[in-house]
């Protein structure tokens, strides 16, 4: 059985509109409300804009998912290849910012959706996987 | 061909009557109750304990035919009580509009997270749906606030400023009151007003409206 | 490719921009500049920023509108802002993201009542 997914690459800040409406359609296709479509495409531009921001260019794969009882949710991957996040810990605070004042918005991203992954390496990238189920 | 002496044969009589009683009972506690106990006709050494065997099996099949019966009304209460917290569910966040921008969301029972987030739903589209300034969140019927659901109303009262609407929390009992402190959940940002009354005294001052009685006209 | 301008209208002494279009970063700062420089222009007491027609506000978005709270209220000019969906409040306060300064409404009939309240009746001086 395939599950339906879709991959939109980041290089331009217009990408990040397109990911999120891709997100945003799925969300919606597989049924979840319009609060949480509103947190998945919100989360998406979240992530999507670091790749913008921190790397020269990534991509956001949207993606049906199904857990081992039959339930089923959505799962955002967000990867770039740019120099990864030398203090993970420091990041996922509430607060921390940038000198241009501009967060990663990763700790906010977390707390929108249900479950939040993230894996980096410097001088590789930075993948974050987060997913969302429907109750 | 040797004969077999009487013992031989008493030997294997009772090997063979054993084993089928073991045959038996190894089924029996697998799960397996469909075999059952063969009764020779002439009574034998064995027949006492084949017929208490028996009977034991049979009392087994009787107690589990009962416990699946307990289970069977069991799962139809609960899932009875289910259909009735929904009920409850949807009757019980009621907004009522009591004057021109003013609502109020009177809550009772017990709130767990999924409720906390209808109340959320219905109150911000209560806000648009009214045109809502002022909303009395009145939760005098509530028994019990933890911190989850004290900082999902938090949220909501966040949300709901978001969309032009003030809100006052009336209500809160001495139990609540001390179980938030004691919880550590910041409310710094949230109005509260003792009862419903105050909270529309409250209301009516933050729109600017006095209630004054008539004027009585003497003869 | 030339991605339109949001139009800036005028209402009495008040200034209304509504936000249609999904604002992909580069449209989106230039709004704010064209924004700040029609108050500039303008000397408009108030603003109404609508957006109704959004449905996705994050962190970025709304450390732009804050901005232009902050900036347009240097100028001597309110801000006040519209029409934010349900779910959006929702998500911006879930991300935990504050919009200091900034007043909201519900629509703009509200925005325009908020701002009457705040900066007096809008004539021309």
């Amino acid at each position: 059985m395939t599950l339906e997914e879709r991959c939109i690459p980041v290089k331009v800040d217009l990408d990040i509109v397109l990911a999120r409406v891709e997100g945003r359609n799925l969300a919606k296709e597989l049924g979840f409300g319009t609060i949480d479509q509103a947190r998945i495409a919100t989360a998406i531009s979240e992530l999507a804009r670091n790749v913008i921001l921190y790397a020269p260019e990534g991509k956001v794969t949207v993606r049906a998912i199904v857990s081992d009882h039959g339930r089923r949710g959505i799962e955002v991957v967000c990867e770039d290849n740019g120099p990864g996040i030398a203090d993970v810990e420091l990041v996922m605070q509430n607060g921390y910012s940038t000198s241009s004042g501009l967060g990663m918005g990763l700790p906010g991203t977390k707390r929108l959706m249900d479950e939040f992954e993230l894996e980096t390496e410097l001088g590789v990238g930075t993948k974050v996987t987060v997913r969302k189920w429907l109750k | 061909m040797t004969e077999k002496t009487d013992l031989e044969q008493y030997q294997e009589f009772v090997k063979e009557r054993l084993k089928s009683l073991l045959d038996v009972v190894q089924s029996v506690s697998a799960g397996d109750f469909s075999v059952r106990v063969e009764i020779p006709a002439e009574a034998d050494e064995f027949t006492a304990l084949s017929v208490g065997l028996e009977k034991m099996i049979e009392d087994l099949i009787e107690a589990r035919r009962v416990s699946e019966e307990r289970m069977a009304r069991l799962q139809a209460a609960v899932e009875e009580k289910e259909r009735l917290l929904k009920t409850v569910g949807e009757l019980s966040s009621p907004v009522i509009q009591v004057w021109e921008d003013v609502l109020v969301m009177p809550l009772v029972g017990a709130i767990d997270s999924a409720r906390a987030t209808r109340i959320m739903e219905d109150l911000l589209n209560g806000i648009i749906k009214y045109q809502a300034e002022i909303v009395i969140i009145d939760i005098t019927g509530v028994p019990v606030v933890d911190t989850s659901v004290a900082n999902h109303l938090v949220q909501t009262i966040k949300a709901a400023a978001l969309l032009g609407a003030r809100c006052v929390v009336v209500g809160i009992s001495s139990e609540v009151a001390q179980s938030l402190v004691n919880l550590g959940v910041d409310l710094s940002g949230v109005v509260t007003r003792s009862n419903l009354q105050a909270g529309v005294r409250y209301a009516m001052e933050m729109m600017g409206l006095e209630v004054v009685p008539k004027k009585r006209v003497s003869s | 490719m030339e991605v339109p301008r949001i139009p800036i209208l005028q209402i009495e002494d008040y200034l209304v921009a509504s936000i249609q279009t999904a604002l992909h970063d580069t449209a989106a700062t230039r709004f704010r500049d064209d924004l700040l420089e029609r108050i500039y222009e303008t000397k408009a007491r108030g603003l109404i920023l609508d957006l109704t027609a959004v449905d996705v506000v994050d962190s970025f978005l709304a450390r732009l509108t804050g901005d232009i709270a902050a900036m347009a209220g240097l100028m001597g000019t309110t801000v006040v802002i519209t029409g934010l969906q349900p779910e959006v409040a929702v998500t911006l306060v879930e991300l935990g993201v504050e919009l200091k300064g900034v007043t909201t409404a519900l629509n703009l009939e509200k925005g325009i009542a908020a701002l009457r309240r705040m900066v007096g009746e809008g004539k021309h001086p």
